[in-house]
């Protein structure tokens, strides 16, 4: 981590970020551990510094499609809590009035294009959202996020493929937390990265150190700047830990415990927390916005509770834009 | 001479029999009262056997076919004899022949009557026979496998008025219209077209009353055990409320069954007396009358019939009844104690040729066989029946019967 | 009115609304420098340049993936699979993603592309480039399923199939598109959701769809001279379904069959003939009959190809067996 490059805002800005998508999460453990929300909830602790570096990197205009571990990125990319939170407990209130839930969150406005309950399916649909771009004549650049494990779908190729032929303004952004659910990389994979695959592609394609916000917001950048010039598209892997199992109530057995062990020390919120302090930042300021941050959660949690669940007549609407009643009637 | 083999009736009521297996082959000798082929009906198997002697020369209708009554199934003759072309079966390659040709009028018609004795008809044949007041029973079909459609009925119920109307012609009825002085709607008459059903209703007790003379007779039954014996069962079945009606369908179903002639129909030149006893429940709706059936109510137990009752008159008064549920009565029970009425002539439901009127159950001063005057729960039954099948002393006895079942229930075991 | 081909009505239905909107982009494998096999989209990449006609790598699912992004981003994308079969490899962003989309964002997102797609038997290419796959799609809530029949619907139906804002599955049958006919002068459009009676009958409804239209006439004429009269009701689209055009002619003629020619065994016509069952069982005077490919996978020889799918024939033999003449 490089001194003083940083002005004091942003570094709080990076620091922020990660502890409010560390803060939402907890949240979620818990209330899944109340049995209080449905379905199935990937976490992301542990990989927070990818979420905040890489769409630090981002203009507001600009898009992501994130993965179905997605709620880092999303909060990342500007999502508020409170709305998010609400639609994680099915309320009406929600990003989605209660009809995505936690792999479906969305915000177009904000240029978040969606979670994925498929894996690999958002990247492709990046891939069509810089098309977009490049037809409209717009300079936004379109980020697909995706695990390790994705980048062995075949549309990971396809997409790749398609973006560097045409130049088109993307930046690949891989979160390598080593497992598909249980899988390990290495054990069906032959590369070490997966960035080294870009050379098939004949693109840039970096792995970086994807527990420190700074150094994923650095490459990201870059890629971003070489896609918003025309350049076409990266590969940018962040090697991360997912510290929780695939989604709550996986006790993750598959990984051995040194691994573990070993990541654990190299928690991106406590370094980044000592970081702040080594670069003079006092601690009072942190609490302090630790303290904002908690009760920001808290209210969301609150705000979430609060909200109705959809009624029953919302099930038949939004499945058409056009003609919705007839085409769901038959 | 060849000698045709046709499909025997086996019973009043068959209308077609199924081959089931030819015993004697094409070309095999028989002699007089040689099985030729088993048969099967709804409700029976047989063997037909041959009536002459000679050579099998011809088996037209093969197993698992059905064939209508009369219907031809095989040709026996003399040995080397050139069978009558009329009569010979049909080649495949004539009926291809027949099917190029753009059909006459009429398709081949079959009876409407699955194996298990269901009645096929198409869902709008069936709608219309409602509307239309048709009886789907006896009609044929003429849709796919025998299937009644909508034309069958449309047929059956010009067939139905063009009968009416040579009845009426024959019997020269006056119509109320033309008996009773003409009507003008005035003021605040309400004036409302007659429905289908009123229509039907109408066509049908018009009908009853000019067709079967009817004879009533009543007598007054004292129902002391009868009410107890109901308060008795409800007190110990809390789930179920036995009705009058309801012991009076399983009291009138015993007495048929010793007077079957009370349960049968008349036909032209001939009574079918029915081997089921079905029994028609008149219930009464605001826009008129109609009767659910409760089948084979001779073999059910009280509780059945309660359980069935109840739900006919459910369906009956949401008009959700099937045609099923309305048709094949062989008696019918109209119940008007409810309405604290003593005794009346009820009209005959026909084809059947005889229906139960029943009153109220009333507390009376009555003497008794020890000259004492006690009181008592008394009911009278009124019975018309159609004096054309029916004779006074048989429906005397009938009543007889019924009314010693009420007096004492424990008589219907005895 | 003039005589143009089916492939050409279609071309003309693309270049207007190409014309009209430049948010109308095409996509797929050999569309652009070659204008695509059926010359459909011949010329128009000279005209509308590279990035509106796109000649995408052998990239199904990629692709279509890609025309979901963009079309979340306010692109029409017109994207063409070369034969419906290849949905088999690239069915996720149909069916999970841009189904899926309006519904699992509250309705915060559009995803109005088409997919245009040949499809149909006869032509002789066996097992996976001869099937019909519209049930694969109907199946699918969110997607609209249209399968035209005639020129003049052809051309109607991809202009309000581009215009509408949910994605819209477009099944063209391969051997319609050398089909000369009569279209209408000038720009028109065709709703979707709207059957056409292509012959009015009293005694028996066919339904139909796509090429078996032309085969339900033929049965149509045939039975007219041994005095049935049929009607032939085309659905155009799938989803929506005109489902007053159905009753209004069941409850008429009170017999129906239903003819497609994707096979049998969880076809559409089994989802018609449920609906038919249930809503209008009293109007009824038979079963509803189907008559759809047999359960077999496309053959190669022209034998076994004809014996696999119906033809005018099977439809008369049908139409005959409900009605028992």
């Amino acid at each position: 981590m490089e001194n003083k490059k940083y002005s004091k805002e942003m570094l709080f800005d990076f620091y922020q970020t990660m502890i409010r998508i560390r803060y939402f999460e907890l949240k979620l453990t818990e209330y899944f551990t109340k049995g209080m929300l449905y379905g199935n909830i990937h976490t992301s602790i542990g990989q927070e510094a990818v979420a905040a570096g890489a769409n630090k990197a981002l203009e507001k205009t600009d898009f992501i499609t994130a993965t179905h571990r997605g709620h880092g990125q999303i909060i990342a990319k500007g999502a508020d809590t409170k709305i998010m939170m609400a639609e994680l407990f099915g309320k009406s209130t929600g990003y989605c009035k209660g009809k995505g839930g936690s792999m479906h969150v969305a915000d177009v406005s904000l240029g978040i294009l969606g979670a994925n309950g498929i894996v690999g399916a958002g990247i492709p649909i990046a891939v069509g959202s810089a098309l977009a771009s490049k037809i409209k004549g717009t300079n936004e650049v379109s980020m697909a996020i995706f695990g390790d494990a994705a980048s062995n779908q075949g549309v990971f190729h396809e997409a790749v493929n398609m973006s560097a032929a045409w130049k088109l303004p993307v930046v690949f952004l891989c979160e390598n937390n080593s497992y598909g659910v249980s899988v390990n990389i290495h054990t069906v994979t032959n590369t070490d990265t997966i960035a080294e695959r870009a050379k098939a592609y004949n693109i840039p394609g970096v792995t970086v150190d994807g527990n420190d916000p700074i150094a994923v917001y650095e490459e990201v950048k870059k890629a971003v700047e070489y896609a918003r010039k025309g350049n076409g598209p990266s590969i940018v892997e962040c090697m991360t830990w997912r510290v929780r199992g695939h989604y709550e109530g996986d006790r993750a057995l598959y990984r051995s415990k040194e691994v573990e062990e070993g990541w654990s020390k190299k928690d991106p919120i406590d370094n980044f927390r000592n970081h702040l302090l080594k670069e003079g930042i006092e601690e009072h300021e942190i609490v302090s916005i630790e303290e904002i941050t908690k009760k920001e959660i808290d209210d969301a949690i609150q705000f979430a509770l609060d909200s109705p669940l959809p009624d029953y007549s919302e099930v038949t609407t939004d499945v058409y834009s056009d003609d919705n009643g007839r085409c769901v009637a038959r | 001479m060849a000698t045709e083999v046709i499909m025997p009736q086996l019973g009043l009521t068959m209308e077609e029999g199924t081959i089931v297996n030819w015993i004697k082959q094409e070309g095999d000798k028989v002699n007089i009262g040689d099985v030729l082929v088993e048969i099967s009906t709804d409700k029976l198997s047989s063997e037909i056997e041959s009536e002459v002697e000679g050579i099998l020369l011809k088996i037209v209708a093969n197993e698992g076919e059905d064939i209508p009554v009369k219907g031809l199934i095989a040709i026996i003759g003399e040995e080397g004899e050139s069978i009558d072309a009329s009569a010979a079966p049909k080649t495949v390659e004539d009926i291809k022949d027949e099917e190029a040709v753009p059909k006459a009028a009429e398709a081949p018609k079959a009876a409407a009557v699955t194996e298990t004795g269901r009645i096929k008809a198409s869902p709008l044949a069936k709608k219309t026979a409602v509307d239309l007041g048709v009886d789907l029973i006896g009609l044929s079909g003429s849709g796919t496998g025998g299937r009644i459609i909508q034309k069958d009925v449309f047929e059956a119920s010009e067939n139905h008025e063009a009968q009416t109307a040579v009845q009426k012609a024959e019997s020269e009825p006056t119509p109320a219209a033309v008996l009773a002085p003409a009507v003008q709607a005035a003021g605040a008459d309400i004036v409302k077209p007659l429905t289908n059903m009123r229509k039907v209703i109408g066509k049908r007790m018009q009908a009853s009353k000019q067709i079967a003379p009817h004879v009533t007779i009543t007598t007054e039954v004292n129902v002391n055990k009868t009410v107890a014996l109901r308060n008795k069962l409800n007190s110990k079945n809390a789930d179920v409320r036995f009705s009058y009606t309801d012991i009076l369908v399983k009291m009138a179903a015993a007495a048929l069954r010793s007077y079957p002639i009370i349960n049968s129909s008349i036909t032209e030149d001939s009574f079918i007396i029915h081997d089921r006893v079905n029994i028609g429940i008149a219930v009464a709706l605001d826009e008129g009358l109609i009767v659910p059936v409760v089948r084979d109510a001779d073999r059910k137990g009280l509780k059945s019939i309660t359980a069935e009752t109840k739900e006919l008159i459910t369906k009956a008064r949401a008009n959700t009844l099937l045609p099923d549920e309305m048709s094949e009565a062989t008696f019918t029970i109209s119940n008007l104690g409810g309405y604290d009425i003593d005794g009346f002539t009820p009209v005959i439901n026909l084809p059947e040729c005889a229906i139960l009127g029943v009153g109220r159950i009333v507390r009376k001063p009555v003497i008794n066989e020890n000259d004492e005057i006690v009181p008592a729960s008394m009911m009278v039954l009124s019975l018309s029946f159609d004096h054309r099948v029916v004779d006074g002393a048989t429906a005397a006895e009938f009543l007889k019967k019924l009314k010693g079942y009420l007096e004492d229930p424990d008589n219907m075991y005895v | 009115m003039k005589k143009i081909t089916v492939s050409k009505a279609i071309s003309e239905g693309l270049h207007e609304e190409m014309l009209r909107d430049e948010n109308v982009i095409i996509l797929g494998e050999d569309v652009g420098e070659m204008g695509n096999v059926f010359a459909i989209t011949q010329g128009f990449q000279e005209e509308f340049g590279a990035h509106r006609v796109i000649d995408t790598p052998i990239s199904e699912a990629g692709f279509l993936g890609m025309s979901v992004g963009a079309a979340m981003r306010g692109i029409r994308p017109v994207v063409e699979l070369m034969y419906v079969d290849f949905i088999g490899v690239s069915m996720d962003p149909i069916m999970n993603q841009a189904a899926k989309m309006r519904y699992m964002t509250g309705g915060q997102v559009s995803v109005p592309m088409v997919l245009r797609a040949p499809q149909g038997s006869g032509r002789r290419n066996a097992g996976q480039h001869s099937q019909n796959l519209e049930t694969f799609f109907t199946h699918i809530p969110g997607l609209k399923v249209v399968c035209p029949s005639t020129a003049k619907d052809a051309k109607g139906l991809i202009k309000a199939a581009i215009r509408d804002d949910d994605p819209v599955v477009f099944l063209e049958h391969r051997l319609l598109y050398a089909k000369k006919e009569e279209i209408p002068e000038g720009e028109y459009i065709i709703p979707l959701g709207k059957a056409d009676i292509k012959r009015e009958g009293k005694d028996i409804t066919i339904i139909t769809w796509s090429r078996q239209v032309y085969f339900a006439l033929e049965a149509a004429a045939e039975l007219a001279k041994e005095g049935i009269d049929a009607e032939v009701l085309d659905l155009r689209s799938l989803v929506p379904l005109d489902w007053e055009a159905i009753r209004e002619s069941v409850c008429k003629t009170h017999n129906v069959v239903i003819v497609h020619e994707g096979v049998k065994r969880s076809g559409f016509g089994g989802e018609l003939s449920a609906q038919i069952t249930e809503e209008l069982f009293d109007e009824l005077d038979s079963p509803v009959e189907r008559v759809a490919a047999l359960n077999v996978v496309p053959p190669f020889a022209p034998t076994l190809e004809d014996a696999f799918f119906p033809h005018p024939e099977d439809i008369v033999k049908a139409v005959k067996k409900v009605l028992n003449k």
